[in-house]
């Protein structure tokens, strides 16, 4: 637990550190909402300090298309390999989420850019899966073992997002999102289902948390 | 404003952390393809528990004896996934029997963290007739985590 609050103190100290050099020109402000954004979620490489048998990245675009309304589209891979007592597990695949933030944080200063957001994401992951290895104990006559080939899962799912977004230097924004995802089906045509769905998490539940802290670059448009 | 903000995110995103790679920790059990088989009686009308003293158990092609010269009222028999087939010599003082099980396998997924195990279905259960009077197969199936018996062996 507390490596955790290191972590996301250390975060926050970046993040603090930057907004404080913000110099804010009132005129060119009316249009940072405005635009596209590009971004990366670093989660995935934090996570990976701690969880070395899944490795992924998430990029993402988001388009300020209405009042306090954006569109965004997140795309990114997941591969998973480890080898346990029990069985041995290789996954490779990817997803893509479309969906649509609302921002409710709506402020008279023309100069604000802070963002809280919620909105929804329709994704879909397709991965290949293989156990080379599964082994089912039994001490009295001898352990039996086996594998399974590979084969294609494809999965969907709607994540319920909920976060905020702010501009710490010019162009540049950070934010971070807590989401509750929600598996609506997926598909696996045999004994073996997947360990973790790209973009959702665990593979045997139906409800996952999870959460993004993203960096995102917002493309100046010229007028 | 942004400050509050920044710390309130540290704040849950270090719960948020720890919530979502806490993932795992479940409790995986182990030799899950085992027989329930109780003793009673054939000589009572109602099912009447029975112990067996100086009781000896081998699986026919396992040298390993399964219960050495004890006294019980109900068997665990492990049923070999390897084949279809299982059969055990049980011997009481002198007297030796020997009970076969026939089933079906069907391989089964258990959860993320302890991966699969084999589901045992029981067809038939067949017994050479020395001091094994019947035999009941009460509920065929032995499953994950289950704990419920499977077959009555009735003694005479």
């Amino acid at each position: 637990m507390l490596k955790y609050i290191l972590i996301s103190l250390f975060l926050f100290t970046l993040g603090t550190a930057g907004a404080q050099t913000v110099t804010i020109n009132k005129t060119e402000d009316k249009k940072d909402q405005n635009g596209l954004s590009l971004g990366i979620d670093i989660s995935p490489f934090i996570l990976y300090a701690f969880q070395p048998d899944r490795i992924g990245a998430t990029f993402l675009g988001r388009y300020y298309f209405k009042r306090n309304w954006y569109s965004v589209a997140e795309v990114g891979f997941e591969n998973v390999n480890f080898d346990s007592n029990s069985y041995e597990y290789i996954s490779n695949g990817g997803f893509l989420k479309i969906g649509v933030d609302y921002n409710f944080f709506k402020v008279n200063n023309p100069n604000n850019t802070d963002n809280i957001t919620a909105g929804i994401r329709y994704g879909i992951a397709t991965q290949s899966q293989q156990s080379p290895r599964y082994t089912i104990i039994d001490d009295y006559w001898g352990d039996y073992t086996g594998e399974i080939g590979l084969s294609t899962v494809v999965s969907h799912y709607i994540d319920l997002v909920a976060g905020i977004r702010t501009q710490v230097f010019k162009n540049f924004f950070m934010g971070w999102t807590f989401r509750l995802k929600v598996l609506m089906a997926s598909s696996s045509k045999t004994v073996l289902e997947p360990y973790s769905i790209p973009g959702y998490g665990k593979g045997d539940v139906n409800v996952n948390m999870g959460f993004t802290y993203t960096l995102e670059y917002q493309i100046p448009f010229k007028k | 404003m942004k400050n509050v903000i920044y710390i309130i995110s540290a704040v849950l995103l270090s719960i948020v952390f720890w919530k979502c790679d806490s993932g795992g920790g479940d409790i995986c059990l182990s030799n899950q393809n085992a027989a329930q088989a109780g003793l009673y009686s054939a000589h009572s009308l109602s099912d009447k528990d029975t112990v067996l003293t100086d009781l000896y158990i081998q699986g026919v092609g396992n040298d390993s004896i399964l219960y050495d010269s004890v006294a019980v009222n109900s068997l665990f028999l492990p049923l070999s996934m390897q084949t279809d087939t299982t059969a055990y010599r049980i011997k009481v003082k002198t007297l030796l029997d020997t009970i076969w099980f026939v089933y079906k396998r069907d391989l089964s997924y258990v959860t993320s963290d302890c991966g699969l195990t084999m589901n045992i279905g029981i067809d038939t259960v067949l017994f050479t007739g020395r001091f094994i009077d019947s035999v009941a197969v009460i509920y065929p199936y032995i499953l994950y985590n289950e704990n419920i018996e499977n077959v009555k062996i009735y003694i005479n």
